[in-house]
């Protein structure tokens, strides 16, 4: 009976994933096609405005363009072709980088993010929850109850603001930290330990600025989260029963405040791809966010609408593993569904 | 509980409400100062002065101009003051049609229930997975001629309405279970009737939690398509200070008032919303008001 | 391919004559051909291919030339494509360089030379230089930050070292430009009062601290054209072109017809004067200061400078543009005149780079007379003021400034680069098309 349950629930949840990534190709394809916009023509402008004069030949060049791209025919056969090679996740070509593909430029652009951002959310969580539960205990040290303040601070403050204020003074003042890109200039491909101890340091400041920024608003949830589960009568007993302090802390209100946490993480993502432009254009860290932010800059509409639906896949994907990880961790969900 | 003290009438009122709600009136403080700034700033300082060739381009703050100039000359103070109404404006906007929308959608979900909630909620899952800021950017590269404060408020407007449907929804339904609700239906009131004046008026306090949240992310997502300089050319919205800012080498040319100027408003503007949202969420839910460590 | 129309309209045929020597006909006599395609000559030149690579490729316009295995891109550079990834590319030497047997020229010192891209994030630049990561960058543009740099790191020059304009000129002298084919700009007395209106000096103040020089022809300043624009400049005092004077804008306006509106405006007949003035995101730092200029003198102009405003200059789609001039006249005058004849006034809707859009008898027959003889034919001079007085009574556009490559140069790990002193890749370094030429030339630090 359970079973059935469960798997109409997962059934339920990949149909979302579906929902979601076609709700994202059709407004990629939709958008600029109502703006009227030709990236062809400006990508071929952009390519012609070096030498100046009047480009000959331009209309036969950009409908000889159109036809290989297949942006000559109907918006409907298009759509449908859209779809098709949205399917085999076949991104289409770079204008901006022409023969190159948008797939091969993902593929080599995304390891970076999921590493930068996927570390950097998990710790400033991690933290975060720690720090927040923390300050809800009854002895908790002072130094925790003043830096709750200045987390609030930063954590009001935009990711990219911050990681412009800590490569002025640690990257650029004191040089203790690389400027920007993921890795030095001239490394080699080579996966040494120098290679890896290259590509950490370069990290760190684009990794520092996300979980300073974010580690607030973390503990102030958990906070809050932690306080709530404090009044539930099952500590009450709890603590009637005569447990130990840290095994109720741990054990039930930690455990039982971090679930709600969880979904909250979840839902944070999407603000995160969003943060990932604009931390990665600040740090030039080859991410997909930077990929994105080129793209824009060159009218690479085949790059930023594979970009936008390589980020709506992942976050839907990360969301739908939330959801399916989250009765396995909170058995009371577990026997709703 | 206050018997000892002379009621003194509203200003013992206010030292009490502040002493019970801290976060609550230090964020409305700051709001209050920023308002000011921006509404009755104009009335001592010559805002024309926001426009560009208005001084020395690249000077540090000085007596004539307190915040400096920028490399195109215009005068950072007057610039702050107009930037901070244009940002709020955009905040009030957007977040008014958000929780606006929200509002609605998430009570007519709540109270109705069956396929237009499964709709709803539906229409706002998908649309939450899409960031917001990405969606944003697609729309305002698409537009010709750039965009202008309004556009780019309504523009937000049309994303704002995901989160407040769910958070209103959310709370909604527990309140849906209520036992007012369910006295309000034995004395035959009809649905629409008891969602306005019986589930409204409790929920008062998440409504305005919501309608201040939603304010803080079109703020966010305004200053983001603002610095990646998809905002308006010729208005100085913070968000586009901090674009010329960038634009300009600020930090490397070391005009650290040009970066700290719009930084600062910004940082006071959000903290100031954060903090309000907090004391928002204290009222709503009193457990919170224990132990309150900041 | 762009260039294919061009080339051949230009070349009749190509004939072999000999293993070193190829004739190239042209389809009409043109004593300046040799620096349009033939050569690498500022940005103007094609690339040879070679054929027997090319000629059994099925899908040209799909083939990248890519593979390292291969030695594949084929070129006679002293250098070779190692590996090309999004992130960088990278050329190494070839000890076995045909051009160092032979004698042609001596093996360059470089061995390896690694490209890594940083093409919108001049902070980024600035800071590498700063920490002696890279010896060679793009144009930084903007002379204040290229002085800063030259301050923390004292090793970076340029090409003419630490004196303004830091940097050398370009071909792209910067006018705003009316569109020749929009009606509001029938009337030059409306063009002139536009004019007044505009204070280079102050655009110049503001947009590069002083250090772009004003100018008044829409040409760019390399000295082997002084000559000529010494002898223009007379011209251009009689139009009192470069004068900042409202009064006159004023006058000028209500002579046509203009009153101010209650914006403050010039309008007649409830239109307002001006309008879109797009331009690229690289004059983001002058548009502004223009517009504001253009709004003080009472003219409706607001300043664009989006993803689609390169199309809509291009297609003649909006009543004013600021940029600069492509394909300038370097050492001849005849490249800038030709911007304006009329064979190149395109039609609204088609795409062009002349952004003027003009069109006159007696101008075109001027520049024919300069196209008709040879580069140095010290008859041009009279034909080409001839031209230059009709241009100026019409005012196609409004010259303001000219415009700089600010190239930093590392003499930390190099010396020998190209500067005023030594100055070996005349006119200046544009590096967009010498970079392989000074990597000829560099040597490495002692």
């Amino acid at each position: 009976m359970m079973h059935r349950a469960r798997l109409l629930a997962i059934g339920r949840r990949l149909l979302m994933l579906l929902l979601v990534v076609w709700a994202a190709a059709t407004l990629n394809f939709a958008l600029p096609r109502f703006a009227a916009r030709n990236p062809v023509e400006e990508r071929l402008a952009q390519m012609a405005s070096q030498t100046g004069g009047v480009p000959q030949g331009m209309e036969e060049m950009v409908k000889a363009y159109e036809a290989r791209f297949g942006l000559d025919q109907s918006w409907g056969r298009q759509y449908l072709r859209y779809l098709g090679d949205i399917a085999r996740l076949d991104l289409g070509y770079s204008i901006a980088n022409y023969p190159g593909r948008v797939a091969d430029q993902i593929r080599t652009a995304l390891p970076w993010t999921i590493g930068l951002l996927g570390v950097s959310t998990v710790l400033a969580f991690l933290i975060g929850s720690m720090l927040g539960a923390a300050a809800t205990l009854a002895r908790a040290p002072r130094l925790l109850q003043l830096a709750m303040p200045v987390f609030i601070v930063l954590s009001a403050v935009p990711f990219y603001l911050l990681g412009l204020i800590l490569v002025y003074f640690l990257a650029f003042r004191w040089s203790w930290f690389p400027i920007g890109g993921g890795r030095s200039v001239a490394a080699s491909d080579a996966l040494s330990w120098n290679a890896v101890r290259d590509i950490l340091y370069h990290a760190l400041l684009p990794g520092l600025s996300i979980v300073l920024a974010s580690v607030g608003a973390w503990a102030l949830g958990m906070r809050g989260m932690m306080i709530t589960v404090q009044g539930e009568d099952y500590v009450t007993f709890a603590e009637a029963k005569g447990l130990q302090p840290r095994r109720i802390f741990l054990g039930y209100e930690m455990r039982n405040a971090v679930l709600p946490q969880l979904t909250a993480l979840a839902l944070s993502l999407g603000r995160l791809a969003s943060g990932a432009v604009l931390v990665e254009m600040i740090f030039s860290y080859p991410g997909i966010g930077s990929l994105l932010f080129n793209a824009i800059k060159l009218s690479d509409y085949f790059a930023i609408y594979g970009c936008v639906l390589i980020m709506v896949l992942t976050i839907a994907i990360a969301m739908m593993a939330m959801e399916l990880l989250y009765p396995l961790l909170d058995p009371r969900v577990r026997s709703q569904s | 509980m206050m018997r000892s003290a002379p009621a003194r009438g509203p200003g013992a009122g206010l030292v009490r409400f502040a002493r019970r709600n801290p976060e609550l009136t230090l964020g409305l403080v700051l709001m209050a100062v920023l308002v000011l700034f921006a509404f009755a700033g104009p009335l001592v300082w010559d805002i024309d002065t926001a426009d560009p060739l208005s001084a020395s381009p690249s000077r540090p703050p000085s007596l004539a101009h307190p915040f400096g100039t920028d490399s195109q000359g215009r005068d950072l103070l007057a610039a702050a003051m107009v930037g901070t109404w244009l940002t709020i404006k955009v905040g009030l906007i957007a977040g008014g049609i958000g929780v606006a929308v929200g509002a609605l959608l998430g009570f007519l979900g709540a109270y109705y229930g069956g396929w237009l909630d499964s709709a709803i909620v539906g229409v706002v899952d998908v649309g939450l997975t899409i960031p917001a800021l990405l969606f944003l950017v697609v729309f305002g590269s698409a537009f010709r001629e750039g965009l202008d404060t309004t556009t780019i408020a309504l523009m937000i407007g049309t994303l704002a309405w995901l989160s407040p449907t769910r958070q209103i929804r959310a709370q909604a339904l527990v309140m849906r279970q209520a036992g007012y609700v369910f006295l309000a239906q034995l004395n035959g009131a009809g649905g629409l009737r008891i969602v306005l004046s019986e589930m409204m008026p409790n929920l008062m306090p998440y409504l305005m939690a919501s309608f201040v949240l939603a304010i803080s992310q079109a703020i966010l997502a305004a200053v983001g398509l603002d610095a990646l300089g998809l905002g308006p050319m010729d208005e100085p919205t913070l968000g586009m200070t901090i674009y010329w800012m960038l634009a300009n080498s600020a930090f490397i040319r070391g005009y650290w008032w040009w970066v700290m100027t719009p930084i600062a408003v910004l940082v006071v503007l959000f903290v100031a919303l954060y903090l309000v949202s907090i004391g928002l969420d204290v009222i709503a839910n009193p457990r919170l008001r224990r132990r309150l460590g900041t | 391919m762009r260039k294919a129309v061009e080339v051949a309209q230009r070349v009749r045929q190509a004939v072999v004559v000999d293993d070193y020597t190829v004739r190239l006909d042209l389809t009409r006599p043109d004593p300046r051909y040799i620096y349009l395609h033939p050569t690498s000559y500022y940005a103007f030149g094609l690339f040879w291919e070679p054929e027997h690579v090319w000629k059994d490729v099925p899908d040209k316009a799909n083939f990248n030339f890519y593979d390292p295995a291969k030695s594949w891109p084929l070129t006679t550079s002293a250098w070779q494509v190692v590996r090309a990834a999004p992130n960088e590319v990278i050329l190494d030497r070839r000890d076995d360089w045909w051009g160092a047997k032979s004698g042609f020229r001596p093996l360059p010192s470089p061995e390896r030379i690694i490209c890594v891209p940083a093409a919108f994030d001049r902070d980024k630049v600035a800071q590498m230089m700063v920490a002696n990561d890279i010896d060679l960058s793009a144009d930084i543009q903007d002379p204040h930050l290229l002085l800063e740099i030259m301050r923390r790191n004292p090793k970076v020059t340029s090409f003419s070292g630490n004196r303004p304009p830091v940097g050398n000129i370009d071909w792209w002298p910067l006018s705003l430009f009316f569109n020749g084919l929009d009606p509001q700009w029938n009337d030059v007395r409306v063009k002139r009062a536009i004019g007044f209106a505009m204070n280079a000096q102050q655009i110049t103040e503001f947009s590069s601290g002083g250090m772009n020089e004003v100018n008044v022809t829409p040409y760019p300043a390399f000295p082997p054209l002084k000559p000529y624009l010494d002898a223009m400049k007379p011209i251009a005092a009689k139009y009192k072109v470069g004068a900042f004077d409202l009064a006159e804008s004023a006058r000028l306006m209500t002579e046509a017809g203009y009153a101010k509106d209650s914006h403050g405006f010039w309008a007649k007949g409830g239109k307002t004067v001006g309008g879109a003035m797009h331009s690229f995101p690289l004059l983001n730092q002058v548009g502004p200061v223009v517009q504001q200029q253009l709004r003080r003198g009472g003219f409706d102009v607001t300043f664009f400078a989006t993803q689609d405003s390169r199309r809509i200059m291009m297609n003649g789609e909006c009543p004013l543009i600021l940029a600069g001039h492509n394909g300038s006249s370097i050492f001849d005058p005849l490249a800038t005149l030709d911007w304006y004849h009329s064979k190149n006034q395109t039609p609204i809707g088609r795409p062009t780079f002349l952004f003027a859009r003009f069109a006159n008898k007696d101008y075109d027959a001027a520049v024919d007379q300069v196209a008709a003889l040879r580069p140095g034919d010290p008859r041009i001079m009279e034909h080409v003021l001839a031209a230059m007085e009709i241009w100026y009574a019409n005012m196609p556009e409004i010259p303001f400034q000219q415009w700089y490559h600010r190239v930093p140069l590392n003499t930390t790990y190099w010396t020998n680069w190209p500067t005023e002193e030594n100055a070996y890749s005349p006119p200046g370094v544009n590096f967009e098309s010498t970079p392989v030429w000074v990597a000829h030339n560099i040597k490495p630090v002692a």
